[in-house]
C-alpha cells in the first residue's frame, strides 16, 4: 500500500496567537514497498507529517490518500479512520514509555482486542508478534515494568506489528539503544520491508539512512527541501552545510576532491569503500 | 601507600534483589583532573555504577575512596557537594521555572546569599551560552538548550567530579554537537575537573583519556581508547563496535592499506599515498 500526500497544510494552536505552521503545502508520494526515510532538524515537521498518514492529525488544508481513503477535513470524523489505523500502524519515539498492561502480553494483545478480536484470536496475534520481534513464551507473562529498556521497546513494536499493518512508521526506532540492540532492530525492520510492507523511517541517523533508506525526503519549517536517493541527500547537505553527513561519506567526499575517481551513489557502507579505494588503486597503481 | 587517584573503587558489589548481580566486583581507578568513559551496552551496569559512586545507591560489598579517604554513611554528604551530575532525559531534569531558577537551583539548596547569585548565574549561563535565556521557560528551549543549562547548574557547585549520564543520547545532531563540544571546552578550562562520562556512543569514548568497559555488571577490560577501541573481538563480545575509523582501518589493512591515524584527515592522506 502507498501514500499520496496533496498539498497539506496543518497548523498547531490554530485559534491562538502563537499558532504555528508546521507543514506548508507538502505533497509526496510514497509507493508500496518503499522504504523511506524522512528526515529534517527538530521542529521541520516530521513528526506532525507521519501522523497525518494513519489521521491522528488531520490535515487544515489538502488530503493524505492511504490506499482508497483520503484523510482530508471532509472525512476527519469518517468511520473509515479505524481501519486505516490499523493499515498504519506508527511506533513513536521511545515506544517503551507507553506500555501500561500488567503483563508483556496482554500489552501486546490490547490493540488487537480494541479492533474487535476475541480474548483467544488478541492472544494468538500477540504472541505472532512477540515472537516476530525475538522474545519467546517466557516473556508472556513477565510485567513489562521488569524488562530492559530494549525489551520494552521490542514489546511496544510487538503491539503494532500484532495489527499486521500494511505501512509502518518508525520515529527515531534506534536512538539511545546500543550497536547490537540497534542492529537487530534494524533486522527486524529490514524482515518487515522484505515481506512487502511500506517502511517509513523519521530519523537524524544518517548512517541509517545511507544503509537502508531507498528514497529520502527533507523537510524544513515545515516545507519538502529536498527528494532523492541518500547519496543526492548527502551532496545536497554539505552543499546546504546542514545535517550530520555520515562519516563513510564525508571520507569518500574528501578523497574524490583529492581526485580518486570514486562514485558516492555506490558507497553505502565501510566495504563499499573499500571496495571503491581498491579499484582505483588498482587502475593508478 | 599514597594513592594519586580522584576515585578509587575496590571490588564494588551491588544488586537489586540481593540474587542477580547488577555490579560485580569492580575495581576502577580514576585519577584527578581526567576524562574518563563508562562504556558499556544498554543493562550492562554503568548508570548503577555511577549511582553507587555518589551514594544515590547503597552499595552491597566494596569500598570507594575520594581523594584516598574512604567514603561511608557518615561523609557521603561531603563527597556528594563535590560531584554532580547530568543525566540522560533532559525534561527529567528542569527543576526550575525558567532557565535562571534551574541553575540556581543548587545554590539555593547550599544557602548562598541572593546578591552573590545573581553573579554566579550570569558567569555560569554564560559558560554555556544561554546567558540570553535566564528568563526563559523549559517549554521555550530546546533538548540541546536544557543539557546546557543542566550542565550550568551542574558547574555552578564547583564539583571536582562532573557525571554525564548519557547526558547526549537523547539530543538531535545539533544538539548532541553543541554540548560535546561545550563538555570538551569544560575539560580544557578545569584541568581539575575530573569528568566521567557514561555512554553507549564508541566515538564519544574515543575522545576520553582512559575508558572503561562494563558487561553485565563487570568491569571486562581498561586502558586508553587506543588500547581498547582497536580490539574488535573483545568489544563485540560485549555488544559493542568499533569506531568507525578503526572499523576502516581494519578492512583497508585486510586489503594491504595499512593506517593507524587517529583522525579521518590523516586517514585520507594514507589512503592517497597507498596508491
Amino acid at each position: 500500500m502507498g501514500i499520496k500526500v496533496e498539498n497539506i497544510f496543518y497548523t498547531y494552536q490554530k485559534k491562538a496567537s502563537n499558532s504555528t505552521l508546521a507543514l506548508d503545502n507538502v505533497s509526496l508520494t510514497i509507493n508500496d514497498n518503499d522504504f523511506v526515510a524522512i528526515v529534517g532538524e527538530t521542529g521541520s515537521g516530521k513528526s506532525t507529517l507521519v501522523q497525518t498518514f494513519n489521521a491522528l492529525l488531520v490535515p487544515d488544508k489538502g488530503q493524505v490518500k492511504v490506499g482508497d481513503f483520503a484523510v482530508n477535513y471532509k472525512n476527519r470524523k469518517s468511520k473509515k479512520i479505524r481501519g486505516l489505523r490499523k493499515q498504519v500502524g506508527l511506533v513513536f519515539q521511545f515506544p517503551e514509555y507507553q506500555l501500561f498492561e500488567e503483563t508483556v502480553e496482554k500489552d501486546v494483545a490490547f490493540g488487537v482486542k480494541n479492533f474487535g478480536a476475541n480474548n483467544e484470536e488478541a492472544l494468538a496475534s500477540a504472541h505472532r508478534a512477540l515472537r516476530r520481534v525475538g522474545l519467546d513464551e517466557s516473556y508472556y507473562t513477565r510485567p513489562p515494568f521488569e524488562l530492559s529498556g530494549g525489551e520494552r521497546r521490542k514489546v511496544a513494536i510487538a503491539g503494532i506489528l500484532a495489527l499486521n499493518p500494511d505501512i509502518i512508521i518508525f520515529d527515531e526506532p534506534t536512538v539511545g539503544f546500543d550497536y547490537s540492540s540497534a542492529k537487530e532492530l534494524m533486522n527486524l525492520i529490514v524482515s518487515l520491508h522484505q515481506s512487502g510492507r511500506t517502511i517509513i523511517v523519521v530519523t537524524h541517523d544518517m548512517d541509517l539512512v545511507n544503509t537502508y533508506a531507498k528514497k529520502v525526503f527533507m523537510l524544513d519549517h515545515g516545507k519538502v527541501v529536498f527528494e532523492g536517493e541518500p547519496s543526492e541527500l548527502f551532496l545536497y547537505a554539505r552543499e546546504n552545510n546542514c545535517l550530520d553527513i555520515p562519516k563513510v561519506i564525508k571520507l569518500a567526499l574528501a578523497l574524490k576532491e583529492k581526485g580518486m575517481d570514486i562514485d558516492i551513489n555506490q558507497i553505502r557502507s565501510i566495504d563499499d569503500l573499500v571496495k571503491a579505494i581498491n579499484n582505483w588503486r588498482q587502475h593508478n597503481g | 601507600m599514597p594513592c594519586m587517584s580522584k576515585l578509587e573503587i575496590k571490588n564494588l558489589c551491588f544488586s537489586y534483589d540481593k540474587v542477580t548481580p547488577i555490579i560485580d566486583d569492580v575495581s576502577i581507578s580514576i585519577e584527578a583532573g581526567s576524562f574518563v568513559a563508562f562504556l558499556g551496552h544498554n543493562g550492562s551496569g554503568k548508570s548503577t555504577l555511577a549511582k553507587l559512586i555518589v551514594g544515590l545507591l547503597d552499595k552491597n560489598k566494596g569500598q570507594i575512596f575520594f581523594d584516598d579517604e574512604e567514603i561511608t554513611k557518615k561523609n557521603i554528604k561531603k563527597l556528594q557537594t563535590k560531584t554532580a551530575l547530568v543525566f540522560q532525559n533532559p525534561d527529567n531534569q528542569f527543576i526550575g521555572a525558567t532557565v535562571e531558577d534551574d541553575i540556581a537551583f543548587g545554590l539555593e539548596n547550599r544557602q548562598m546569599p541572593h546578591e552573590q547569585m545573581q553573579d554566579e548565574i550570569n558567569k555560569f549561563a554564560e559558560s554555556v551560552n544561554m546567558l540570553d535565556y535566564l528568563k526563559k521557560e523549559p517549554i521555550n528551549l530546546s533538548g540541546g538548550q536544557k543539557q546546557r543549562v543542566a550542565l550550568a547548574g551542574a558547574l555552578i557547585l564547583k564539583p571536582e567530579i562532573l557525571i554525564l549520564d548519557e547526558a547526549t543520547s537523547m539530543l538531535d545532531p545539533q544538539g548532541k554537537n553543541t554540548v560535546r563540544e561545550l563538555i570538551d571546552k569544560i575539560h580544557q578550562e578545569n584541568p581539575n575537573l575530573t569528568i566521567i562520562t557514561i555512554t553507549h556512543d564508541i566515538d564519544e569514548a574515543l575522545l576520553c583519556d582512559k575508558v572503561f568497559i562494563l558487561s553485565k555488571g563487570k568491569l571486562v577490560k581498561s586502558g586508553t581508547p587506543q588500547e581498547v577501541l582497536r580490539d574488535e573481538k573483545a568489544l563485540l563480545e560485549v555488544k559493542l563496535d568499533m569506531p568507525f575509523i578503526y572499523r576502516l582501518e581494519k578492512k583497508l589493512s585486510e586489503t594491504g592499506i595499512d593506517s593507524q591515524a587517529e583522525n579521518l584527515e590523516q586517514l585520507v592522506e594514507d589512503i592517497w599515498a597507498s596508491k
